[in-house]
């Protein structure tokens, strides 16, 4: 367990109806916002579950800890439920998170809810680049996919943050009608690929194969995906989480959530 | 107030144990748990040679439980030795290390290995795991149970805790037999069999189809079973199962227990011993009772 993990009980500031079933949080950390790393996880004490559940750090502004989520079950609609000024149980920050390559164009893909994640990335993403005189000559893209209009979110605080944004969804009521991966396929065509890109990706399992699939032909191109799966403890003892890697059963909540691509395809 | 009991040779400090396979191999979550409050930690089970466990998903949570499948996933005797063996000891809790064999001949090199071991403190040996595919289990069989421990009775002084399994018709009769074995102590229980499926996929939810149940809805079964066992025997007996608060915890003791194992709730808070211990104190302290002893004595059963 690494150091920065800690226990908290805080106290919410907001939660919030994004859109439909989509909802936001926030409540106050130094310690994390300090300490965490695009993809982290904060592991969440519900009443009316036994098990904790795992949700990432969407996004920190001044000690504010955002979480954007998904009303899936039991524990995420009773989150859903809490009201400002709610105390909350949490352990965290968990996991490993993002690497963030320097000096390369960024592409992060987000599936449905996957989006999640990719907004605290994109904030460091941002904050590295100042420093970095290449800047003009690199991009940063965000490719949202989902099933309708209803599952797009984010797109403005993308925005805010200088991102191309390109949408698509299954159902062709907001953006290219398609899949997020058709997306990924066409920006990669249209790279000069001398120039170095990183892929950044958090989704279901089924868009991770095809990215997979799309990727295969670039040889430079290196991709980080961030997992999910069904945990147990969240801090790396009972070993419920794993997924199947290369090098066999890994832990998503200790050796991931973030893998590279080349380790699991 | 005195909380010490005593387990075979082992003195704990106090009667909360954290179970296997919900703590780690004994000290991975130093930093975030007052290890204080525990006394004693049962290793991860460890076998013979490494596992890499069942297929996933391995945990799923129904409304009151976990089934579990992690099929005793562990880096095997030799490693644990060298990477995870010095780490301990410098906590101040006892090390209970949990076996898990296929054979006879596996548990015995188990104990042979670790007896020279200063940082063990006792040994539990696993006989009940059911995530290992097997037809039966080692403690579902009197007599395998009683070679077994009689076999490795002669290779260590160290204490032995003997855990079983609740799937079996009499487990009183299996717990004397293992008494007579030469077994220090009981533990109990492990994991009930089990199952979930899918309605929409028509599938198991777990990798492994099967997986061991745990948790709050275990716990009226499971003090039913330590009741009754710690009633027939002498040698003491660890009790367990659904322990989510001190109230469980009282329960078990009330009914019998020496000490108590907690194993799911340690998932949900990593701090659940000093909880329990502190609600444990109080209940006394309001009881007027001066030793762990008192509550069993207590009991209008
Ligand atoms: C590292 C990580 C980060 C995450 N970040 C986010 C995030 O930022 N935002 C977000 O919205 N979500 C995130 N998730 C997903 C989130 O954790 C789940 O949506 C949440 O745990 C669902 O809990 P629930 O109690 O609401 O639903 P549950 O009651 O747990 O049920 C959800 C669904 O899963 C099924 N299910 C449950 N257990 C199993 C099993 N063992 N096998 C197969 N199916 C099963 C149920 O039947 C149900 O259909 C993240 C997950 C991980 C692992
Ligand atoms: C995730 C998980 C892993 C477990 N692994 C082991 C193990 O390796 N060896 C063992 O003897 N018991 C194992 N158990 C069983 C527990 O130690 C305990 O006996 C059981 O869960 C019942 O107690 P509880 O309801 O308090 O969890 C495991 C239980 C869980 C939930
Ligand atoms: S959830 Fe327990 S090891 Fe990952």
């Amino acid at each position: 367990m690494q150091a920065k993990v800690k226990q908290f009980n805080v106290k919410l500031r907001e939660v919030k109806k994004v859109k439909d079933d989509i909802f936001l949080l926030s409540f106050q950390s130094s310690h994390i916002a300090r300490v965490a790393q695009p993809g982290n996880f904060l592991h969440l004490k519900l009443q009316s579950t036994i098990l904790r559940r795992p949700l990432s750090i969407h996004k920190i502004e001044n000690n504010l800890i955002y979480i954007l989520f998904k009303v899936r079950g039991r524990g995420t609609k009773a989150l859903a439920q809490k009201r400002k000024n709610d105390r909350l149980d949490i352990i965290g920050p968990l996991g490993n998170g993002f690497k963030i390559k320097k000096g390369e164009n960024s592409i992060l893909v987000g599936g449905g809810i996957g989006v999640a994640p990719l907004l605290f990335l994109a904030q460091k993403l941002v904050e590295c680049s100042t420093f970095n005189v290449q800047r003009s000559t690199l991009e940063n893209i965000i490719l949202l996919g989902a099933k309708d209009r209803k599952e797009v979110v984010c797109e403005k605080e993308f925005k805010n943050l200088g991102f191309r944004i390109k949408v698509a969804t299954e159902d062709g009521s907001k953006g290219q009608k398609g899949f997020v991966t058709d997306l990924l396929k066409k920006q990669l065509m249209a790279y000069d690929l001398e120039l170095r890109t990183h892929v950044y990706a958090c989704g279901p399992k089924g868009m991770f194969y095809q990215i997979s699939k799309i990727v295969k032909q670039y040889k430079d191109l290196d991709t980080q995906l961030s997992f999910e799966q069904f945990m147990g403890c969240g801090l790396g003892v009972c070993c419920a989480c794993v997924i199947l890697t290369k090098a066999g059963y890994k832990k998503v909540c200790q050796d991931g959530p973030v893998f590279s691509l080349k380790e699991i395809y | 107030m005195n909380l010490a009991v005593n387990i075979g040779k082992l003195k704990l400090k106090n009667p909360i144990i954290c179970a296997s396979g919900t703590f780690g191999f004994g000290d991975e979550l130093k930093r975030l748990v007052d290890f204080s409050s525990i006394g004693a930690v049962v290793s991860k089970t460890i076998t013979a040679e490494p596992r890499e466990g069942n297929i996933p998903p391995r945990i799923y949570e129904t409304d009151c439980g976990v089934i579990n499948s992690i099929g005793l996933a562990n880096p095997g005797v030799d490693s644990f030795i060298k990477e995870k063996l010095p780490a301990l000891g410098r906590l101040k809790t006892n090390h209970i290390i949990s076996l898990g064999g296929f054979s006879e001949k596996e548990y015995k090199q188990l104990v042979e290995k670790l007896d020279k071991q200063d940082k063990v403190d006792a040994f539990e040996l696993n006989l009940s795991c059911p995530n290992l595919g097997k037809e039966k289990l080692i403690s579902q069989s009197q007599k395998l149970s009683s070679d077994l421990v009689k076999g490795l009775r002669k290779l260590t002084k160290k204490t032995l805790i003997v855990k079983l399994t609740p799937e079996v018709t009499d487990i009183v009769k299996i717990a004397k037999a293992v008494e007579r074995a030469g077994a220090d102590a009981i533990s109990m229980v492990n994991t009930y069999f089990s199952l979930a499926i899918d309605i929409e996929t028509k599938k198991p939810y777990l990798g492994n189809v099967t997986g061991g149940y745990s948790g709050p809805a275990i716990k009226p079964m499971s003090l039913y079973r330590v009741w009754k066992v710690a009633n027939s025997l002498r040698i003491p007996v660890v009790g367990g199962g659904g322990i989510t608060d001190y109230k469980d915890a009282l329960e078990f003791l009330l009914a019998g227990a020496a000490a108590v194992s907690l194993g799911t709730i340690n998932l949900t808070d990593p701090n659940a011993a000093k909880d329990i211990l502190s609600g444990v104190k109080a209940y006394m302290d309001k009881n007027k009772m001066k030793k762990i002893s008192d509550l069993r004595r207590s009991f209008n059963g």
